[in-house]
């Protein structure tokens, strides 16, 4: 190997590093939430319960371009879904998830319908707060529908999770972290709180 | 010859014996004191079959107790030479999800015993055989830091230059809750302070003060004698 090649070698090696330092650095960022939210140790109601999630629920995606987070795409579609699905399942005896809403001339074989969707969702990070942890809000609304689609209450929940920052690890990880609690958060207050509903309330008293 | 030779093993020998007495110096300042104070409201035992539980309490908006803390006194615990039967944190709040979440978790005895009027709470504690709930309340934080270090690299090497010391506090508090009686056996307070030191001549030398692992250690020798002591 001549001195030449050596010299163009260690320029080229050292414009790769020093790119990908500079994408280590980049404001960017592009995270597939990651969660797993347990079943909920619950007396189950006896209620039949359909769900519905539409596609913004579905394919919920957090999207931000400002100078302090550029091109910033958090999905959580999945992880959503999933949570929903889960708790729901371990907190009614029934649960039919549906595709369509029902309406007066196609109504669901359930006792209400429930559809989750999600307003608002905000993030703080280290860097803006100066805090050492990350931190995710999720605040949903749980409609509440007669099996003929007819409203019947809305219920808001506001979730939040917090989770430190660790030595070594990137943003993307404590944001999932901070998201993944904010989840588990929302199945908490989901289960425990449903039952408190004046809709549910009423239903179960029917039942008896 | 022969003086210049003793002169220059004696200024060898007091350049050695100065540098030990320097690192005797910082190691000695690494070192932790650790104060413990220890709260008996009732009498404790545990039956072999019977387990602990040890969790973080993260309700403030401050810094959390940190999962690593819990985890040692956890660990501590069940490799004592009692071999106390410990349920990991995780798999405990997962088994009993959604109650000892941050926004669900029982903040005192009474509401601990509250939930164990939910047949399905009480079943699942039956299940785990749990004698004792230790909730500790705490955090290791970096109170004060002075000095800095300067490092250079160039065509012919590089090294650094400086001194940095910084110190550690780390106060923990732990409850620890008798679910059999429903009441608070006892509380554990423990306070450790320990000062690292970084010098650097050519080579930093990271002579640090293991604030948390000492908490730690104290904790669980406490909570240990705590709960098999007995009285």
């Amino acid at each position: 190997m001549s001195l030449r090649t050596a010299i163009v070698i260690l320029y080229k090696t050292n414009i790769v590093v020093l790119a990908a330092l500079v994408a280590g650095c980049s404001q960017s960022l592009t995270l597939q939430v990651d969660s797993a939210v347990p079943a909920a140790l619950m007396q189950t109601l006896p209620l039949t319960v359909a769900v519905y999630y539409d596609d913004a629920l579905r394919n919920h995606s957090f999207t931000e371009d400002s100078k302090e987070r550029k091109n910033w795409a958090i999905s959580t579609g999945p992880s959503q879904v999933a949570m929903f699905d889960q708790v729901l399942a371990s907190t009614f005896t029934n649960v039919l998830p549906i595709t369509q809403l029902p309406n007066a001339n196609a109504p669901t074989a359930a006792d209400l319908v429930v559809v989750p969707t999600i307003q608002e969702m905000q993030f703080g990070t280290p860097e803006e707060t100066f805090f050492d942890f990350y931190e995710a809000w999720i605040r949903y609304d749980i409609s509440m529908l007669d099996p003929h689609g007819a409203p019947l209450d809305n219920w808001e929940i506001v979730t939040y999770g917090k989770a430190n920052q660790k030595r070594f690890s990137s943003r993307s990880s404590g944001l999932n972290d901070a998201i993944a609690l904010a989840l588990r958060d929302a199945g908490a207050k989901l289960s425990t709180g449903i039952h408190k509903q004046p809709v549910v309330r009423r239903l179960l008293n029917e039942q008896r | 010859m022969n003086y210049l030779g003793r002169g220059h093993l004696c200024s060898t020998t007091g350049l050695s014996l100065c540098i030990c007495c320097a690192f005797a110096i910082l190691l000695v300042g690494c070192r932790t004191t650790t104060t413990v104070d220890e709260y008996r409201v009732a009498s404790t035992t545990i039956a072999t079959h019977e387990a602990i539980v040890v969790l973080g309490r993260r309700h403030d908006m401050d810094k959390d107790t940190e999962h690593d803390f819990i985890q040692c006194v956890g660990r501590s615990l069940s490799t004592s030479a009692s071999h106390l039967h410990v349920i990991p944190e995780a798999d405990f709040v997962d088994a009993l999800y959604p109650w000892f979440e941050v926004s669900t978790a029982p903040m005192d005895v009474a509401n601990l015993d509250r939930l164990v009027q939910n047949p399905a709470i009480a079943a699942k504690f039956e299940e785990l055989k749990i004698r004792y709930f230790v909730w500790i309340d705490g955090f290791t934080e970096t109170t004060d830091s002075a000095g800095s270090i300067t490092c250079v690299i160039g065509p012919g090497g590089g090294g650094c230059l400086g001194f940095k010391s910084w110190d550690d506090e780390a106060n923990y508090e732990a409850s620890i809750w008798d679910l059999k009686d429903a009441s608070v056996a006892g509380k554990i307070n423990t306070e450790t302070a320990g000062t690292s030191f970084v010098p650097a001549v050519i080579i930093p030398i990271p002579l640090l003060a293991r604030v948390k692992a000492t908490a730690c250690n104290a904790m669980s020798d406490q909570l240990l004698s705590f709960i098999v002591g007995g009285t």
